[in-house]
């Protein structure tokens, strides 16, 4: 108790630090001030659905005022059935005790045959006057209840209606954004794909979108639940009683400041306490991955402690956010409170000195109660918004994305076969030219041949610039400068169709989509026949290992089918482009995984299979090297070496050390 | 149970405020039918002031204990169950290594947070709602029944239809919902796959295709989405319908007995007051099983977990040791994780003081195993492994562990910063050892360019680092720990030729006067080890020096050599 009750105080009055290990800075969000996208979004995506938006709008707006109704009908029940008149059958307004007992005392019709009731006996004895009900009441009462259950149901059947126009807009718009953005995403080249990582990108499409829909939707509900209560609110109670109106005016701001005060605390307390627990998570999943560290180095205790201390970290923060957040709602509360007090006894007050009906009483009670709702959405309303912005500046960003690269109206087919060759002539290249991070030239003066049915194979250091050389080759990127020429032909003046024919492409990182074997082999060219399949696999020394799957060319492989190991993946991206038979092959580096045998397996059947053809090889390795009629040297971007293999070697440069270190 | 120990005043603390909440909001109603009957109607004024005043303080009373009970309520349960994560984590520090292998490592995270954090939910607001379900249902139940039996008995059958409403729907709604994340994976899947294969798209020019199957993903998504939707729709309106028909049938029903003399309108508002406080504890009492259920299951898997017993544990007198010499005795070791699948037969090796040795051998040939069993993240299953003349089993593990310097293929950076990377093995190693080991790794000159120098933070939420980078940390980790024994597993084999050169050179001035296990795929950087062992399915198949080895005629070795050195190729060519 004495830890719990003393730390109770304490924890909330030391602002404590965060500053942890494992516990990183967390990335603040800023709500920078953008143009607002809602006009926009309105017009490319709602405006096609504008007349189911207008009847939504229109029935949400009737549908949130059926509070109003209801409370209307109570008074007409409170007033007019169950209030007891006297006999000229004005409403009884007496200072009498006894008399204004009467609400509870039987109804006594003027004609009631049985004789009055002890009580009234003894009233009418005193000379009071008798009471009555007004006329018919019980029929009455029986047909407001009818009106009343007439009511609840016909709003009732609105508010579905509502609903289904609600949900059937929203995700029809939330279809066509989607899809959009994905059309966008695979649209945009290379470079922008890689600046945002693909996982950024696929939140923008999948979450980011379901945002502006939710966001949007909860938008939707709160202007205009805001906007019809509060406008039908005001006039109801301006109507029936100023006097109320004048105690929500004063109250009403008052509720808002706190909200407002404290809601942007609350929140960034939140977050920090989610950015605690994400920190938990990573600090386990570190641990865990490198169990074989932590253990080898026999650091259990020490981590248990650093676990222990990031954990009291989330004690504290999960505390604080609580505190705060039931004392906040605890000041907010109170203003409601203090007016819902003062309206109910006041008002009870004039009832009981008659100065006021018990209906009307009920009616401004409940009247309150109603207008309170809205008021406390309005806070959230500024909330709703500014995450809807975020949402939509998150998609539009995607959206307004101007591609790079684009298909040239009167593009032409690629020269096939190709007589000339691949000439490159003063190509440079840097990534994100144009943007603020932009990088110095990756690529600068690169000038290189390689005649029709040659290959060249492109050497180097890592990040030297031979896989961006490679994608400019396929037109992946643009090159900033300089030209690309396929037979003389500049490559932005390739038919994009007919380009991707007759490249073959394999990237550094064999990419496998979900599906089956076959499939995948079969993905440039989807109408293979089977033979064209296997043998596809077989030059890429990939059919023996198929046949050891559980269901060989059909077995599923990716993120649901059985995983592959790097150099399974990359057989499997060779054989993929080997099946295109494509004219001109770009290969990146792609046998690293492999071990010796394989490789040499590999760079033999390709000898075979691309006699004649043309093909740009980057390479780490000497003996794929010496099978091709050209090496160049790339060293921070720049040729510093380009010849046959034998020139290159009596140079004594980059390639005659490798040589030597590799084969000693 | 034990775990509750320290808590229970406070528990005794949260169960009091929520009882006498639970007793103040039972009485509220009361509150204001006594007020419209006695104050209102019947003019008494002269007990105005006093139920006034309870008529605000009362509900002002209960928001104050409400601030007070909810934070000491999660206060405890976050406690309890940090209490917890930590006593997991401890647990699953001490399993061996085969555990892991098991289990990814996903799966165990996923286990130590999400299932405590379900356990936490139940405990922070199934425990202390249904404590207050109860008393405010028994008040409301009682009450009712006193105001009008008639009355109540109507608001029974109520209560019965609405809870049947929310079982149904709700039923209905998590299948759909279980249907639309269904639809939602393959949508998701699909983009991720397409976006990280981006390459292979455009290289092939697909988009189009890719965009026809991301459209009927996106229609089956959509479609299933806008059925959860209306069938959560659909439950809300029939929770609005029959709440209010019901409330209507009290509401006139009341009236209709005001007119008849035989209740109050005071009694009438306070009847329909408590009727709103009798709907949701039903429907949550009609959850509680499952949420129990739920809390169980996530229970009995952490209970699983601690219920693993550590395999590799020490023995009753363990022999606590300094920095051992590095004499290293192989005597006929076995080792097989399944009785039919032997692993490692009968392997003998004697390494000597400051020795290196070098393991080679075709993937799962037992290389990579030889290293686990001397560090003993397995324990042999036959013959021992001595380490300066004691058996490894017989020390004491902290001590037995601290004798070695791991550096594995796949290297391990922890969110700290550069100099508490390095000395993670040895926390107390002070700031010109840890710079010594960065400069031998050769990682020193990189580090002096980060802004913060030593005290940059990298890892998950710092710097970013390259493969060679973070490789190099690890290197220099290693040299910080001052071990006897060096142990790499391919430590270069995932590094280009230039990275792995300047890893080559730290490596060197590590390994010098240590003895030395290394397992490597490119030969080239063992030729000069003492003893290179050619490991095949378990056993020594030839055992020897560089030299000594290139000279068997028809060496499995020297075949290798040539061939990885690309002889033969150049003999084509």
């Amino acid at each position: 108790m004495r830890n719990i009750g003393g730390g109770f105080f304490k924890l909330l009055l030391n602002k404590h630090t965060r500053d942890y290990p494992y516990r990183g800075e967390r990335r603040q969000e800023n709500f920078r001030e953008t143009k607002s996208h809602l006009w926009r979004f309105f017009r490319e995506y709602l405006w096609p659905f504008r007349w189911l938006l207008l009847l939504t709008v229109l029935t949400m707006g009737l549908n949130f005022n059926y509070q109003y109704v209801i409370a209307a009908l109570n008074r007409v029940v409170v007033d007019h059935i169950l209030v007891v008149t006297d006999s000229e059958g004005a409403p009884m307004i007496s200072q009498d005790p006894i008399v204004s007992l009467s609400i509870m005392a039987h109804d006594r019709k003027p004609e009631a045959r049985t004789p009055p009731t002890e009580g009234q006996g003894r009233r009418m004895a005193r000379g009071v006057r008798i009471t009555r009900r007004p006329a018919e009441a019980g029929k009455a009462l029986f047909l407001l209840a009818i009106l009343y259950v007439c009511t609840q149901c016909f709003f009732n059947f609105l508010a579905r209606r509502v609903a289904r126009m609600k949900v059937s807009l929203t995700t029809q718009v939330l279809g066509k954004l989607r899809e959009d953005m994905h059309r966008k995403a695979l649209e945009l080249s290379l470079s922008y794909q890689q600046r945002i990582s693909p996982g950024r990108l696929l939140s923008r499409i999948v979450s980011d979108t379901s945002a502006v829909r939710a966001e949007f939707t909860a938008m939707l509900e709160l202007v205009i639940r805001l906007t019809s209560m509060v406008v039908v609110g005001f006039i109801v109670l301006l109507v029936s009683e100023w006097r109320v109106l004048a105690i929500l005016m004063v109250t009403t701001p008052l509720f808002l400041y706190i909200r407002r005060h404290f809601i942007p605390i609350m929140r960034s307390l939140q977050r920090e306490q989610r950015h605690t627990n994400s920190s938990l998570y990573g600090l386990i999943s570190q641990k865990m991955d490198a169990i074989k560290a932590v253990q080898s180095y026999g650091q259990q205790e020490e981590e248990v402690v650093a676990f222990h201390r990031l954990s009291s970290a989330y004690v504290r923060d999960a505390f604080q956010v609580q505190f705060l957040f039931t004392a906040m709602n605890f000041l907010a509360w109170l203003t409601l409170h203090a007016a819902n007090c003062t309206v109910f006894l006041v008002g009870g007050y004039l009832v009981a000195t008659g100065r006021m009906s018990l209906g009307k009483l009920v009616f401004l009670q409940t009247l309150t109660q109603i207008f309170f709702q809205p008021v406390a959405d309005y806070a959230e309303l500024t909330f709703t918004n500014q995450r809807l912005q975020v949402a939509l500046g998150r998609c539009y960003s995607v959206l307004d994305e101007i591609p790079e690269i684009t298909e040239d109206p009167d593009a032409v087919d690629f020269p096939k076969p190709l007589h000339q060759g691949l000439v490159i002539r003063d190509l440079a290249y840097r990534y994100n030219a144009g943007h603020s991070d932009e990088s110095p030239e990756v690529l600068s003066q690169v000038n290189l041949t390689v005649p029709a049915g040659e290959w060249l194979c492109i050497m180097g250091a890592s990040g030297a610039g031979k896989s961006t050389l490679l994608h400019l080759l396929a037109r992946l990127y643009t090159p900033t400068r300089g030209t690309i020429e396929y037979d003389g032909l500049p490559i932005d003046k390739i038919r994009f169709a007919s380009l991707h024919q007759n490249l073959g492409v394999v990237p550094q990182e064999a990419q496998i989509f979900s599906g089956s074997v076959r499939d995948n082999i079969a993905y440039g060219y989807p109408d293979a026949t089977n033979k064209q399949i296997t043998d596809a696999a077989k030059a890429a020394q990939l059919h023996d290992f198929i046949l050891d799957m559980p269901v060989q060319y059909e077995t599923l492989i990716g993120e649901k089918g059985q995983s592959l190991s790097g150099g399974q993946r990359q057989r499997l991206s060779l054989a993929r482009a080997l099946l295109c038979n494509p004219e001109v092959l770009l290969l990146d580096d792609c046998t690293s995984a492999l071990d010796a045998n394989t490789e040499r397996h590999i760079q033999e059947t390709l000898m075979t299979q691309l006699a004649g053809k043309t093909a740009v090889i980057v390479s780490q390795r000497v003996s794929m090297a010496v099978r091709c009629q050209h090496i160049a040297i790339l060293e921070k971007g720049r040729v510093t070496e380009y010849g046959t293999p034998q020139e290159l070697l009596k140079l004594g440069g980059f390639y005659a050390t490798l040589f030597h270190e590799q084969t000693q | 149970m034990r775990l509750f120990g320290p808590y229970k005043t406070a528990i005794a603390l949260v169960i009091f405020f929520t009882l006498l909440m639970s007793a103040i909001s039972a009485l509220t109603p009361m509150l204001s039918s006594a007020l419209v009957d006695y104050v209102f109607t019947n003019r008494q004024l002269d007990i105005f002031l006093a139920l006034g005043l309870c008529y605000f303080l009362a509900p002002v009373i209960l928001q104050v204990l409400a601030v007070f009970q909810s934070s000491t309520n999660v206060l405890v349960t976050v406690l309890f169950i940090s209490e917890l994560r930590s006593m997991i984590y401890r647990h699953l520090l001490g399993l061996s290594l085969r555990f892991f292998n098991v289990n990814s490592a996903g799966k165990v995270v996923n286990r130590v947070m999400e299932d405590t954090a379900t356990l936490t939910g139940i405990f922070n607001t199934s425990f202390t709602t249904t404590l207050s379900d109860t008393v405010i249902a028994v008040v409301a139940i009682v009450a009712t029944f006193a105001i009008n039996w008639r009355l109540a008995l109507i608001l029974c059958v109520a209560v019965a239809i609405f809870v049947v409403n929310y079982r149904l729907s709700i039923k209905r709604i998590i299948r759909f919902t279980k249907l639309m994340r269904r639809e939602d994976d393959v949508l998701t899947g699909g983009v991720q796959n397409r976006m990280s294969a981006s390459i292979a798209v455009k290289t092939f020019g697909t988009e189009e295709r890719e965009n026809a199957v991301f459209h009927e993903h996106n229609l089956s998504s959509l479609g299933f989405n806008w059925t959860r939707d209306l069938a959560n729709n659909h439950f809300w309106m029939n929770v609005t319908i029959i709440s209010a028909l019901s409330q209507a049938i009290l509401y006139f029903c009341g009236c209709a007995m005001v007119l008849k003399g035989q209740m109050t309108y005071g009694q009438v508002m306070a009847f329909n007051l408590y009727s709103m406080q009798l709907i949701w504890p039903a429907v949550r009492f009609s959850q509680l099983a499952g949420r129990l259920q739920e809390g169980k299951v996530a229970l009995t898997r952490l209970f699983e977990y601690l219920a693993v017993e550590p395999e590799i544990t020490e023995c009753d007198h363990p022999v606590s040791c300094r920095k051992l010499q590095g004499k290293v005795d192989f005597e006929d070791v076995h080792f097989h994780y399944e009785e039919s699948v032997p692993i490692i037969q009968g392997l003998t090796l004697h390494v000597k003081p400051g020795e290196s040795v070098a393991f080679i051998g075709t993937t799962g040939c037992g290389k990579s195993t030889m290293l686990n069993l001397l560090t003993r993240f397995y324990d042999v299953t036959g013959g021992s492994i001595k380490l300066d003349g004691t058996d490894i089993r017989d020390y004491n593990l902290k001590d037995l562990h601290r004798q070695f310097g791991i550096v594995l293929q796949e290297s391990y950076i922890f969110s700290l910063s550069v100099k508490e990377n390095i000395r993670y093995g040895r926390p107390h190693a002070t700031d010109e050892e840890v710079v010594a080991a960065a400069q031998a790794a050769e990682i020193h000159d990189f580090v002096m360019t980060l802004p913060k120098g030593y005290d940059t933070p990298i890892g998950a939420d710092g710097m970013a680092l390259s493969v060679g980078q973070k490789q190099r940390i690890n290197i220099a980790r290693a040299i910080c720990a001052d071990p006897a024994i060096m142990i790499m597993d391919e430590a270069t084999s995932s590094l280009d030729s230039d990275s792995e050169a300047a890893i080559q050179r730290g490596m060197e001035r590590l390994l010098r006067s240590r003895t030395s296990f290394v397992v490597a795929h490119r030969l080239s950087t063992i030729r000069n080890s003492s003893q290179i062992v050619l490991i095949d399915k378990g056993k020594i198949l030839e055992h020897g020096t560089h030299d000594q080895l290139m000279a068997l005629e028809n060496g499995r070795y020297r075949d290798l050599y040539t061939k990885h050195m690309g002889k033969g190729v150049l003999d084509d060519a």
